[in-house]
């Protein structure tokens, strides 16, 4: 639980944290192009864009990586009020880049890639030895209810509510969230990115639903399964509120 | 070992000092040595609803910090033998009151008493935490709308993780919940959460329902908790919530509406 400790305050603290932030990939890159290209699209939504941080991805650059003009990209960034924070680490040559820079690389999860990797395994039949050599990510069990102003997260893995979430509560998974108890509060699934999480709830009663950064609130929710057994998923960059085959039948 | 009960509730006006008057006063009236703390330093309260104002000396925080002993500033109550009170400060703010200073007093209270009420002010700032940090259990009071139920939900949170019991992973604090203010005809109307809607959204199990009452204004005005006044259904549901506290199973008896006869409409009617 986050309730900040009553500890004496430390002039200094390393803390973790999760940020969500806006990846700009660059597919092609000529001068006049991209700083074209990139001013049209900040033009749309200026404010998301000048107050957003954003990460360079040049994992689909189709021409020469080790030749990228990075310097002068970054200078058409800047003249476009873009804040680039660092590099999408991947390969070799993004690193030198990003040394060039004087940026930071950084290792971000690319949800596509969790989504392929399950599919990847299958056709290898050795399931058994697969399962042992990949750790098991550690799910969170929660038996007490989580109220009002409580946050409760499951960092790398799946969370269990076996209690009602109340309205002013957070639970967040990087994993799936399986509710076993009415949702009033507020249900984030897949936080590092992960489309493929899925959120479960026995009453659906949330106040905010979300998975992998893509949201919807009460309003938006509409009567699409209140107060019904549903799962929640993604689907073409859409949440989709769907009720269990449980409830199905029984209603 | 005395056991420590913390009224609370995280919203102002419910009935915290209500309450802790009368559940003192049912415990001691049942022959348990009890003591009730006003918590609520800067806006003292408890002494009137006790009618013990005119008899305040010293107070919570001149024990504190080593002014006046305990026995000083304990108040016994007129009517009560066994209750005593020890009144809040009015000229201090609720700073004063230290982790240890609470500590040493709780434990010099628990050599001789059965049962230690923490009357609770508003808020979940300081004085709040400070009357839930030992507590043993604690009666969380509500009144039936949505804004008291979110509050009493946040003081519940605040009860599993800040308490001291939870920061030494003991045995949770235990909870009741306490419906006060309660008026069956408004929830018959749908005007009113049930006791049924409260529970579902809290989950906590129900200590007592106190009626809406006229007597219990009259019972703060003149100084009586209103458990002493027999007659009055918000002092009999006071007295069952005590019953239930101290373990013995008592039924629910002022949930529902009153089908009134005609005369009593005819008399009663501009009351609600």
């Amino acid at each position: 639980m986050t309730n900040t400790s009553y500890a004496a305050p430390a002039g200094v603290r390393f803390k973790g944290t999760v940020l969500s932030c806006v990846v700009l990939e660059i597919g092609a890159y000529t001068a006049d192009g991209f700083a074209r290209e990139l001013q049209e699209q900040v033009a749309r939504a200026p404010e998301f864009f000048t107050s957003a941080p954003c990460l360079l991805s040049l994992e689909k650059f189709a021409g020469d990586l080790p030749a990228f003009p990075i310097l002068q990209a970054l200078e058409s960034c800047a003249a476009a009020s873009v804040r680039v924070i660092g590099l999408r680490a991947g390969s070799p040559e993004t690193v030198q880049l990003a040394q060039i820079a004087g940026l930071p690389c950084l290792e971000t999860a690319d949800p596509r890639q969790s989504r392929q990797r399950p599919a990847e395994r299958e056709p290898g039949g050795d399931t058994d030895n697969d399962s042992a050599a990949a750790t098991p990510t550690p799910t969170r069990v929660i038996r007490q209810p989580v109220r009002s102003g409580q946050q409760v997260c499951a960092p790398d893995g799946d969370l269990i509510v076996l209690a009602p979430v109340s309205t002013g509560a957070e639970v967040l998974a990087a994993g799936n969230i399986h509710l076993y108890a009415p949702l009033r509060g507020r249900a984030l699934a897949g936080i590092h990115g992960d489309t493929t999480a899925r959120i479960f709830c026995q009453s659906l009663e949330a106040e905010l639903i979300a998975i992998a950064g893509c949201y919807r609130i009460v309003e938006q929710t509409g009567e699409a399964g209140w107060k019904q057994s549903v799962v929640i998923e993604m689907f073409d960059d859409r949440l989709v509120v769907n009720p269990l085959p449980a409830a199905r039948a029984a209603g | 070992m005395a056991k420590i009960i913390v009224v609370t509730s995280g919203k102002g006006g419910v009935g915290k000092t209500t309450t802790s008057a009368s559940i003192s006063s049912g415990l001691a009236a049942r022959g348990h040595k009890t003591a009730v703390i006003d918590f609520d330093v800067g806006l003292r309260n408890l002494d009137l609803v006790m009618n013990c104002e005119r008899r305040v000396v010293f107070d919570f925080v001149n024990v504190i910090q080593g002014e006046a002993g305990l026995n000083q500033a304990l108040i016994r109550d007129k009517r009560l033998e066994s209750l005593y009170i020890l009144p809040a400060s009015q000229t201090r703010d609720k700073d004063a009151l230290t982790k240890e200073g609470v500590e040493k007093i709780l434990e010099e209270l628990s050599k001789t008493f059965e049962y230690i009420i923490c009357d609770s002010p508003a808020g979940i700032e300081h004085g709040a935490l400070m009357a839930m940090y030992y507590a043993d259990e604690a009666i969380v009071v509500t009144n039936p709308e949505v804004s008291s139920v979110r509050d009493s939900d946040r003081i519940l949170g605040i009860l599993q993780s800040k308490s001291r019991r939870a920061e030494r992973n003991e045995e949770p604090i235990r909870e009741h919940l306490l419906l006060t203010r309660y008026d069956p005809e408004r929830v018959a109307g749908g005007q009113m959460l049930s006791v049924q809607d409260v529970q579902e959204i809290l989950s906590v199990p129900l200590l007592g329902v106190i009626p809406e009452s006229r007597a219990v204004l009259n019972a703060s005005n003149q100084g009586i908790p209103v458990i002493l006044d027999e007659e009055a259904a918000a002092g009999m549901a006071y007295a069952d919530a005590v019953a239930r506290l101290l373990g013995e199973d008592r039924p629910q008896r002022f949930i529902e509406a009153q089908k009134k006869s005609f005369l009593q409409r005819m008399f009663t009617g501009s009351a609600t």
